[in-house]
């Protein structure tokens, strides 16, 4: 009958074979039949009015909709409810029972599940920056590529709206310029940092907009966008729509057209106000600082749906060829870079994010590895409770449902423990690292997969292999112990611990490698003395009346000279840790030599580098007692070096982009105005005795209060728009190093974490071993071996495990610690004293947990483990 | 009396009073027909075993045919019991309607 029926099926089209089976499977057998019926009928019609695709899409609905939880459940009638209902029970009675191995097990799966969970947490977190616009994926932030290598993120300020009218591709583009100003609305005035934005940022991007259009607002003049904070911080609980602002510097007027939310965290564009191009300042005008000669604007594009980038780039070698000044085009090319990436470029912080990852991933393993070690172990012991039950008429398959039921409740507590833990350290996590990351379970059906994943992996990981082993056992052998000794987990066991010994052992030589680096940092010698020297922003427009403040604070310099408190006083464009990002080309006035370099510029007065003890090697500091210095320069030795001189005579400098020519006075020792992360650049420093960006002031190291209150005196003698704020400069110095000392925390708090886990999980399997060598050792004991003899017998297995790991983690480590410093232009080299020292820790951790079971045993009384039967 | 009887129930029942063989497939097409709203064949199937289950439905198993892969289907019968019941309703439901006043329903 049923080759009948698939002899005329044959050619025609029939539901899927799957689903057909599946609802065979689920079905109610006494209703399977018209069911299918019914649904091979309708499938049948349904092929012919609406076509075979449609009709098996919704065969397949259909197969799904007719699922009945009632029908399903009698798959799983072996397990009658009572019998659940014992298991749990009796899991929780084991579980009381051995209280020792529970809360180790415990404790290592809930550090280990929170650890991937948050390691979960802040990748996801990561990923999402910038992803809440539209079209991220269509924008690109516009730079440039040097035919010499590398490539630089800004742009000139024409550049943007001449590529947007010449290429149809680019749909949309808007510049994104900051800048600093005092804001003020009546009498309260705030330090704003707004952008000037072309109107299709409003298409571009997709800020929430509170009150307000944000198209209309930036389409024309004299209107401003101000995020809710900065409203609020002017407006306090006023309504801000309508009035006028002004940005008191630029001496403009603004409407306040509309409102955003505040930039999200993870958002890479961070601004406070925005205005329309159509009031951007003077001096970003083409004839000004505005020309296709200097690179300091930002600038993103959107491209049309479906262009791709390289082909753009392509197209836009010709723009180059038109547009761009005559020296640059042979060197020079547009480059888009994807906006999706720009977190990624902008903190640099990818290897950071991969470090986590190793280290969560080490600990979800190690403790996964201990919950299956012990699971196996704990099982082991249990041979007559499984004999018995296999007696009493349980199946194979229930008393492995049994096991698997147990290693799940210890998972979900573990799981529950793991998101309080996580829902606890979250908060300082976020502060610590400057994440936003909120833990939002309900509204996040992703978390809550994971959750359930990251719960029930280990738990099939660690209970099917014992549970099968155990379950197959004939109930006589179970009865007879016969299991002990002959299970061959042993060998698989013992690579687990190595494992999980290699793995820990990586992470504490990772660490204290790290940690090495970080320390060779920050306590390198500087060249120069950032101890007791405060730095004070002192721009002319953060007082009332710019001009009189820059006289006041300029002779107030040369009064401090003659202050106890004070050793010396500068005013300079930059202080060391903060130095601009501000460079030209410099051409040697003497065209024989070699072409020249682009320095990385500075502007300083004649007491810097007496403030900071910077040693002057060759040549002479400023004087301002010397007319022709307001054209000369001084360089470091790099700068000297890459140039090629050898001495000063006659030397002189022209800058690009103009025809001044600087004579070269001086040269100042090498000094690291930056992290020693990356190398020290060829610097030049401008004479500009009348700058009084920053006041650097070096202080009496006893008189740091005095001097302190004498600065704050004079600020308040002149009218500001501030309240006096001051920095000492090694603190400024070591907030560079912040992120280093981040990540030598986390290290070093994560590897111990992993080693005391690795230890637990020891510390118990050791015990069981132990207790299984009882009567062995109390025999041994009998017949007179010494109780060295015995501790040491008992242990050599556990440390050569512990030398494998340590063997097998040097070089992986030695490989990815190689990898990390790459990153630095000043590092350690690596040496075997640092591995030794911490395999040696380890070695000796381990041991002695291992030595302390094994003295236990091997000092108890003989007869009272050999009466035990 | 009152009747648990949902609007799809209701629907569901009508149509079955008056076509000729009642089953699965048949229903739903006659519900889109009528309605114009789709719906599925598991859905049809509860509703009918529910009506089962109440007493407005019999049910026998029907003959065979070779586009149902040669299975049979359950063909329902409405009872008398149901035909008092959708009656009911009806009566109350235009007891209902004729208070509502002519003026209101312009």
């Amino acid at each position: 009958m049923k080759t009948k029926d698939e002899l005329q099926n044959k050619g025609k089209i029939t539901p899927p074979k799957w689903a057909d089976h599946f609802l065979a499977w689920h079905c109610d057998p006494s209703l399977l039949e018209e069911v299918q019926g019914d649904l091979y009928e309708a499938f049948n019609n349904r092929c012919i009015t609406s076509g075979p695709r449609k009709a098996k899409f919704l065969f397949i609905a259909d197969v799904f909709r007719s699922i009945s939880l009632q029908a399903i459940t009698r798959h799983f009638n072996f397990i009658p409810r009572y019998m659940l209902y014992n298991f749990l029970k009796s899991g929780w009675r084991n579980f009381l029972r051995y209280k020792s191995y529970s809360i180790i097990n415990l404790f290592g799966l809930s550090i280990g599940f929170s650890a991937a969970l948050l390691l979960f947490l802040i990748i996801r977190y990561e990923k999402s920056f910038d992803r809440f616009h539209k079209n991220t994926d269509r924008i690109y932030r516009v730079g440039n590529g040097f035919t010499s290598g590398g490539f630089d993120e800004l742009i000139v300020t024409p550049q943007l709206p001449v590529m947007r009218k010449e290429y149809p591709d680019i749909i949309h583009a808007t510049r994104f310029y900051g800048s600093i100003d005092i804001m003020g609305y009546n009498d309260n005035f705030i330090r704003t940092s707004y952008h000037i934005v072309d109107s299709e940022f409003a298409d571009m991007f997709d800020f929430t907009m509170i009150h307000g259009d944000l198209k209309t607002a930036l389409s024309s003049a004299n209107q401003i966008v101000l995020t809710k904070s900065t409203a609020s911080k002017l407006f306090g609980s006023e309504s801000p729509i309508g009035k006028t602002v002004s940005l008191v510097n630029e001496k403009i007027q603004f409407t306040v057209a509309a409102i955003t939310v505040d930039p999200p965290k993870n958002s890479s564009l961070q601004f406070e106000a925005l205005i329309p191009w159509a009031n951007a300042p003077a001096w970003l005008d083409i004839n000004q600082a505005g020309n296709w000669y200097n690179t300091f604007m930002t600038g993103y594009i959107e491209v049309a749906p479906g262009v791709s980038p390289a082909i753009l780039e392509e197209k836009l070698l010709a723009f180059k060829d038109t547009h761009f000044l005559e020296e640059r085009r042979d060197s020079w090319r547009v480059i888009l870079l994807p906006f999706a990436e720009e977190h990624f470029r902008n903190t640099n912080n990818k290897s950071i994010i991969t470090i986590l990852g190793i280290i969560a991933g080490s600990i979800l393993l190690i403790s996964c590895i201990n919950f299956t070690n012990l699971s196996v172990a704990q099982t082991l012991k249990r041979t007559n409770e499984i004999g018995l039950r296999r007696v009493l008429g349980s199946l194979k398959s229930q008393v492995a449902l049994q096991l698997v039921t147990e290693s799940l409740i210890t998972c979900t507590l573990a799981m529950i423990f793991a998101g309080g833990i996580t829902w606890m350290v979250l908060p300082s996590l976020n502060s610590y690292y400057e994440f936003g990351i909120k833990l939002d379970l309900w509204s996040d059906p992703l978390i809550i997969l994971i959750v359930i994943s990251i719960c029930l992996a280990p738990c099939l990981f660690s209970s099917f292999g014992p549970s099968l082993a155990l379950s197959n056992l004939t109930p006589a052998n179970a009865l007879k112990n016969a299991i002990k000794g002959s299970f061959t987990g042993e060998y698989l066991r013992r690579s687990l611990i190595v494992l999980q010994f290699t793995m820990s052992t990586a992470l504490v030589i990772g660490a204290a490698i790290v940690w090495q680096q970080t320390h060779y940092m920050k306590s390198h010698d500087l060249n120069f003395d950032i101890h007791n020297v405060v730095a004070i922003e002192t721009w002319p427009e953060l007082f009332k009346d710019p001009e009189k403040a820059k006289q006041e604070l300029l002779s107030f310099r040369n009064q401090l000279e003659n202050e106890v408190s004070i050793q010396s006083a500068s005013f300079t464009s930059n202080v060391p840790g903060q130095y601009d990002e501000n460079y030209n080309y410099f051409t040697s006035a003497d065209t024989t030599e070699v072409k020249g370099l682009s320095l990385r510029q500075t502007y300083v007065d004649h007491n810097y580098f007496q403030t900071f003890s910077m040693k002057i090697v060759n040549g002479r500091n400023f004087s301002p007692e010397i007319k022709s210095d307001e054209k000369a320069v001084i360089i470091n030795e790099t700068a000297m070096k890459e140039l090629g001189w050898t001495n000063l005579d006659n030397k002189e400098l022209i800058a690009s982009g103009g025809n001044d020519r600087f004579k070269v006075i001086g040269v100042v020792e090498d000094y690291f105005y930056q992290s020693l992360k990356s190398s020290i650049q060829p610097v030049i420093h401008f004479y500009s005795p009348e700058n009084v960006n920053r006041l650097a002031v070096k202080m009496n190291p006893e008189k740091i209060q005095q001097g302190l209150a004498l600065l704050k005196a004079k600020w308040e003698s002149i009218d500001s728009y501030e309240a006096f704020n001051y920095r000492f400069v090694d603190q400024t110095f070591d907030a560079l190093y912040k992120e280093q000392d981040r990540l030598t925390a986390t290290a070093s708090l994560f590897s111990v974490l992993a080693v005391i886990i690795a230890g637990l999980g020891l510390f118990s399997i050791t015990a069981y071993a132990v207790r299984l060598k009882r009567k062995e050792v109390s025999i041994r004991k009998i017949l007179g071996a010494p109780v060295r003899a015995i501790v040491f017998n008992l242990s050599k297995t556990y440390g050569m495990m512990i030398l494998a790991g340590f063997f097998i983690a040097c070089p992986i480590i030695f490989y990815l610690a190689s990898e990390f410093l790459e990153g630095f232009a000043y590092k350690i080299t690596l040496s075997p004293i640092v591995f030794l020292i911490a395999g040696l820790a380890i070695f000796v951790f381990a041991m002695l947990i291992v030595a302390m079971l094994s003295a236990k045993a091997a000092l108890e009384n003989p007869v009272d483990a050999l009466k035990d039967k | 009396m009152s009747y648990q009887l949902g609007t799809l129930e209701e629907t569901v029942l009508l149509i079955a009073l008056y076509l000729d063989e009642v089953y699965g497939v048949s229903v739903a097409e006659e519900y889109a027909a009528q309605t114009g709203n789709e719906i599925s064949i598991p859905a049809i199937h509860t509703v009918l075993r529910r009506l089962e289950e109440k007493g407005m439905l019999k049910s026998k198993m029907g003959g065979s045919s070779p586009e149902r892969g040669g299975r049979r289907k359950r063909l329902y019968e409405p009872t008398a019991y149901a035909l008092n019941v959708i009656r009911e309703i009806k009566k109350e439901r235009m007891r209902l309607w004729s208070k509502i006043p002519v003026l209101k329903m312009q």
